[in-house]
C-alpha cells in the first residue's frame, strides 16, 4: 500500500488559508511576542548576574498577572485560570494532530513532574489547543492524558482560542497540508508558567532538557501560596 | 577470524562485498581473492542500512467519536473536505546509513499501522515551530542522516490501533535507488 505522498511542500506564501483570513494584528502578535522573548533573555541575564537566579528558562520581569481566560474543558465544563489561584500552571499552546514538538514538549513535562515527585500534586499542566475545530474535546483528552492522567485539555471557540493566545503573545496560523493532513498549524513552540501568585513568570523554550524544567517548576512550587 | 557485522538489513551482501574488499584481497585467500574482485568491480551505488528506528506512543482510541465514525478505517471519506483526516498521528524517527559511493534520497514509507505516512520536516523558527511535507530525503553516500524530534520525521496519520511502550511494528522504507527497505521500530518516548 503506496499512499499518495509526493505533494508539493506548502510554504507559507501559498499555504495561507484564505477562507479564514487572519487579522492583521497577528503579525504584530508574533512581532511582540519575539520582542517579549528578546526582552525576557536580556532581562535574564541581567538578573542572573544581579542575584544570581538559577532558573534555566527566560524568566518574565517583572512578572505580569496571567490574564484569566474561560476556556471548555474535555469533560464540557467551563474552566477559568483563577480556578487555579495558588497552584503553578504550566500553559502549553498546541494541537493534536502535531507528532513531533508537542508531544515531545508534554513528554517532557511528564517526566518533570515524575522528576518532582510530590510536590508536582499541586502543578497544573493545561494545553490549550489551537486548531479547536479539529481537536474534539474526546481526541484532546486522549492526547494529554496519555502523558500523565493530571494532564487537562482546553479547547473553545476560534475566537475564544485567538483571544487567550494573543493575550499570552502566542503566534499560531494554519497553512495548508496535503489531502491526507488538510491543513497544518504553526504555533509558538515555548511553554508559559503561571507562579503561585498568578503571575506569568517563566518561558520554557522547547530546547530545555527535563532537569532544566524540572528544576525550574520546582523553584517556583516551592513558593510560598498567597 | 571474522569478526560479526553489525548489519541487520538487505545490505548484508554488499557489507561482505566491502568485507571481501578490504581484508581478503591484501590476504590474498586462493578462490576468495576471484569472488573478492568480482565484489569489486561491481557497481558502487548507495549502502542503505538503517537503525534505531522508534515512534512516539498512540493512546488507545477507545471510546472516542473518531472510533465510532470510523468502524471500517474508513477516515478520510468522513472527514469535511479541507479538513484532512482527523485521529491520531505519531512519527517515527530513526538514523539512515549509507555506506555506499552514491547519494541515495528516502523517498516513501508505509506502515499497516496507519492510513497514510507522509515525510516531514519541523523547524523551529523564531520560537516558532513549523512543519511541512518533504518531497524525499537525502542521504549522502558515505554519510547518515537522523531523522529526530524537532528535525525530519516519518508523520503517520490516521493511526488505526494503540501504540503501547514496547510495541513493534513494521516500516517499509522506499529509496530512490536501492528501493524498499523494512525495518522494525519500536513504540518508545525519546
Amino acid at each position: 500500500m503506496m499512499p499518495e505522498t509526493r505533494e508539493p511542500v506548502a510554504t507559507a506564501e501559498t499555504g495561507h488559508d484564505a477562507r479564514r483570513p487572519l487579522p492583521p494584528t497577528a503579525n504584530v502578535a508574533v512581532a511582540l511576542l519575539l520582542l517579549s522573548v528578546a526582552l525576557a533573555t536580556a532581562v535574564l541575564a541581567l538578573g542572573s548576574r544581579r542575584s544570581g537566579t538559577t532558573f534555566h528558562g527566560s524568566e518574565l520581569q517583572p512578572p505580569a498577572p496571567a490574564p484569566d481566560f474561560a476556556l471548555t474543558s474535555v469533560a464540557g465544563e467551563t474552566v477559568r485560570l483563577s480556578d487555579w489561584k495558588g497552584q503553578v500552571v504550566v500553559l502549553y499552546f498546541g494541537y493534536t494532530f502535531c507528532p513531533d514538538v508537542c508531544p515531545a514538549t508534554l513528554a517532557k513535562l511528564a517526566q518533570a513532574r515524575q522528576v518532582i515527585g510530590e510536590p508536582a500534586a499541586t502543578l497544573r499542566v493545561v494545553m490549550i489547543t489551537v486548531d479547536p475545530e479539529r481537536d474534539t474535546p474526546a481526541a484532546l483528552n486522549r492526547y494529554v492524558t496519555a502523558f500523565n492522567s493530571e494532564f487537562l485539555g482546553l479547547t473553545g471557540t476560534p475566537e475564544q482560542i485567538q483571544t487567550v493566545a494573543k493575550a499570552y503573545g502566542i503566534y499560531y496560523r494554519r497553512h495548508e497540508g496535503s489531502a491526507a493532513t488538510g491543513y497544518l498549524v504553526d504555533h509558538t513552540a515555548s511553554a508559559l508558567v503561571i507562579d503561585r501568585q498568578g503571575k506569568l513568570r517563566l518561558l520554557l523554550p522547547y530546547e530545555q532538557s527535563v532537569p532544566e524544567v524540572a528544576s525550574d517548576l520546582r523553584i517556583l512550587l516551592g513558593e510560598p501560596s498567597p | 577470524m571474522i569478526a560479526p557485522l553489525p548489519v541487520s538489513t538487505a545490505n548484508e551482501i554488499n557489507h561482505w562485498a566491502e568485507f571481501a574488499c578490504s581484508r581478503l584481497v591484501p590476504g590474498g585467500v586462493g578462490l576468495l581473492i576471484a569472488l573478492a574482485l568480482i565484489a569489486c568491480g561491481a557497481p558502487a551505488g548507495p549502502k542503505i542500512a538503517a537503525e534505531g528506528v522508534w515512534a512516539r506512543p498512540v493512546a488507545s482510541m477507545a471510546h472516542t467519536a473518531e472510533s465510532q465514525a470510523t468502524p471500517t478505517g474508513g477516515a478520510i471519506a468522513t472527514a469535511p473536505a479541507g479538513m484532512g483526516m482527523t485521529g491520531p498521528t505519531s512519527a517515527i524517527f530513526l538514523v539512515i546509513r549509507n555506506d555506499g559511493r552514491d547519494p541515495d534520497r528516502l523517498i516513501a514509507a508505509s506502515t499497516d499501522v496507519a492510513l497514510v505516512t507522509e515525510l516531514h520536516q519541523t523547524r523551529m523558527e523564531g520560537g516558532v515551530m513549523r512543519m511541512d511535507q518533504v518531497p524525499a530525503i537525502e542521504v549522502p553516500a558515505g554519510g547518515r542522516v537522523e531523522l529526530k524530534p524537532g528535525g525530519y520525521h516519518v508523520m503517520l496519520i490516521g493511526v488505526q490501533r494503540e501504540l503501547k511502550i514496547g510495541d513493534r511494528f513494521p516500516v517499509r522504507l522506499h529509496f530512490e535507488k536501492s528501493g524498499a527497505l523494512t525495518v522494525e521500530a519500536e513504540v518508545r518516548q525519546p
